[in-house]
């Protein structure tokens, strides 16, 4: 949790320290995608640990309604993650600020506001889509290996398959979410609508895995 | 009370509970025996909700385990001691379940109290014993006060200390009107523990009786005879009907419908065999248990004596 708060401020001070020139809020926030990956695995590992140690029955004992069990999960896990994300996110926009001598990080504008306060929501999200995952795969180690090659290796490829790549690209779960709260100077997402459409394929992703997910929790044994 | 109807727990081509119904009547502890893979877990686990049933049902109090408007308050059980968080306390751990089944908190001190681990409540389970796993694990059934309890072996792996704490303690529960179901491999322990029986082998019912007409008619006595003359006295006991079993060295357990000493001391007479040794023997309940449920065990050591060795021996004494 300590990481989550660590790597964006490193990373924050680091750039804005640094760069005398073409600093931006995005730029001294850039900690903040690396940090999305700690909260997919903190937030797959909440869930299969419930697996690992068997004490999913003795919560389903508890609580049999399944899909209440799943969705109060993955509700306080997203909660947890929104926090972290904002925290973190104005954590790392104060500090930075005070390393940076160019004067460029201030907020003028909601698109500005955005991308600090935005985190809180791609990091919720992205918790959700962590928690269904973890339910679906229930090993640690796969769910947490699915989820990093899935958001690190797989989606950052497509983007190189000539062609139809780059509109895959602009479809993908983690990618819309880095555009989300994404500068759009920097990544070519200029319109609103195509900033909102970025948040609706993130947050559908989460709605139809954490569907997915209470389907066969219902379904399997436990 | 918990009542099966035809349930049946199919694993890919494997059937675990084989439509099996029985009733677990309150007031009494009902032993739930069978062999190692019989399906006594795997009924268990359905009754809890956790497994899905490939058909039939299992009702506590006539609903579903998912239909139950408190499921702690309802029905408490002990399937597995080490569905614990290793790094929780005892305390913690209870305190989570008494959160999810909206119990008050003071149930979990008073549950602590009663298994005896008030002194190490705050102590991670992951450090705990076999024994205090198993207290916690009873501790956690005992939560919500229920009516109907089911344990899967907690005597396993305990010391006599234990075991004796365990049984006292079910016969207590059953005492208070409540219904008790648990399960064990061991008819010794289910003897002196349970009034009433449920057998199973393969997943299907084999008996269904109060202990003591299980063990009445499973307890078979046998006639040791020790004879140089196997040759003769054998075939002769064979053509009688009765049974023989290799008991080592010229030495035989003859078993049978009604056999007495008396019966095999005038065969073996009729035969002029010599006989060194001519004893009743009482099976152990184990031997007993065992001979009930000898087609229903499924991890059978092949070669096992008693296994084999009757269809042989009754070749070859036929043979000679
Ligand atoms: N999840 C599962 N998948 C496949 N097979 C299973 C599963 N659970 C149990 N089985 C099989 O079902 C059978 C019954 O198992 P079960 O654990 O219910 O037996 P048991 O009577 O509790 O045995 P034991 O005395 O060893 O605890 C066994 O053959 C077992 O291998
Ligand atoms: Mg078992």
């Amino acid at each position: 949790m300590g990481l989550a708060l660590l790597i964006p401020i490193t990373f924050g001070v680091l750039i804005s320290s640094q760069s005398d020139e073409g600093n931006t809020i995005f730029f001294a926030l850039a900690g903040m995608q690396f940090t999305s990956a700690v909260i997919l695995v903190l937030a797959a590992l909440a869930v299969t640990s419930e697996y690992r140690f068997g004490t999913i029955r003795t919560t389903l004992q508890a609580q049999p309604g399944r899909t209440r069990v799943l969705w109060t999960k993955a509700g306080v896990i997203a909660a947890v993650a929104f926090l972290i994300g904002e925290v973190a996110a104005w954590a790392t926009f104060a500090v930075s600020r005070s390393f940076d001598e160019t004067g460029v990080l201030v907020l003028r504008n909601a698109d500005d506001w955005r991308l600090v306060a935005g985190y809180g929501l791609v990091y919720a999200l992205l918790a959700v889509i962590a928690v269904a995952v973890g339910s679906l795969v229930r090993h640690p180690a796969g769910a947490v290996t699915l989820l990093l090659v899935w958001s690190l290796a797989i989606e950052n490829l497509v983007n190189v398959i000539p062609g139809f790549g780059d509109d895959i690209y602009r479809l993908l779960p983690f990618v819309n979410g880095t555009l989300f709260a994404g500068d759009p100077q920097i990544t070519g997402v200029t319109d609103p609508l195509s900033t909102l459409g970025s948040l609706g394929i993130l947050s559908g992703t989460a709605l139809v895995l954490l569907s997915v997910a209470t389907v066969v929790l219902k379904r399997r044994d436990a | 009370m918990i009542e099966a109807r035809s349930l049946t727990k199919k694993y890919g081509q494997l059937t675990a509970v084989d439509a099996l119904s029985f009733s677990v009547q309150p007031g009494v502890v009902t032993g739930f025996l069978g062999p190692n893979g019989a399906g006594k877990s795997t009924t268990m686990r359905m009754t809890l909700g956790l497994d899905r049933p490939t058909s039939g049902t299992v009702t506590i109090g006539g609903r579903l385990y998912a239909e139950l408007d408190n499921p702690l308050r309802t029905i408490g059980a002990l399937l597995d001691a080490r569905w614990v968080h290793p790094n929780r306390s005892a305390r913690n751990h209870l305190s989570a379940m008494a959160a999810l089944a909206e119990l008050p908190e003071r149930r979990v001190d008073e549950v602590l109290d009663m298994v005896g681990l008030s002194a190490v409540a705050n102590k991670r389970a992951g450090a705990f014993s076999l024994g205090m796993s198993q207290r916690l694990g009873i501790a956690g059934a005992l939560l919500g006060d229920p009516e109907v309890l089911m344990f899967d072996e907690p005597v396993n792996g305990l010391d006599p200390e234990g075991i004796v704490w365990i049984r006292t303690l079910m016969q207590g529960l059953a005492g208070d009107g409540r219904s008790v179901l648990v399960s064990s491999h061991l008819l010794s322990e289910m003897a002196v523990t349970a009034k009433h029986l449920i057998v199973i082998g393969r997943g299907a019912l084999i008996a269904d009786c109060s202990t003591q007409a299980f063990l009445d008619q499973a307890v078979t006595a046998g006639v040791v005879l020790r004879t140089p003359d196997s040759e003769r006295v054998l075939p002769r006991l064979l053509s009688a009907g009765l049974e023989v079993h290799d008991d080592g060295v010229d030495t035989y357990l003859i078993t049978g419908d009604g056999v007495s000493t008396d019966q095999v001391g005038y065969l073996a007479a009729g035969v002029g065999a010599v006989i060194h040794e001519l004893s009743l023997r009482r099976a152990s309940l184990e031997e007993a248990f065992m001979e009930l449920t000898a087609d229903a065990v499924q991890y059978s050591a092949s070669g096992a004596p008693g296994a084999t060795s009757d269809h042989e021996l009754a070749l070859a004494a036929a043979a000679q």
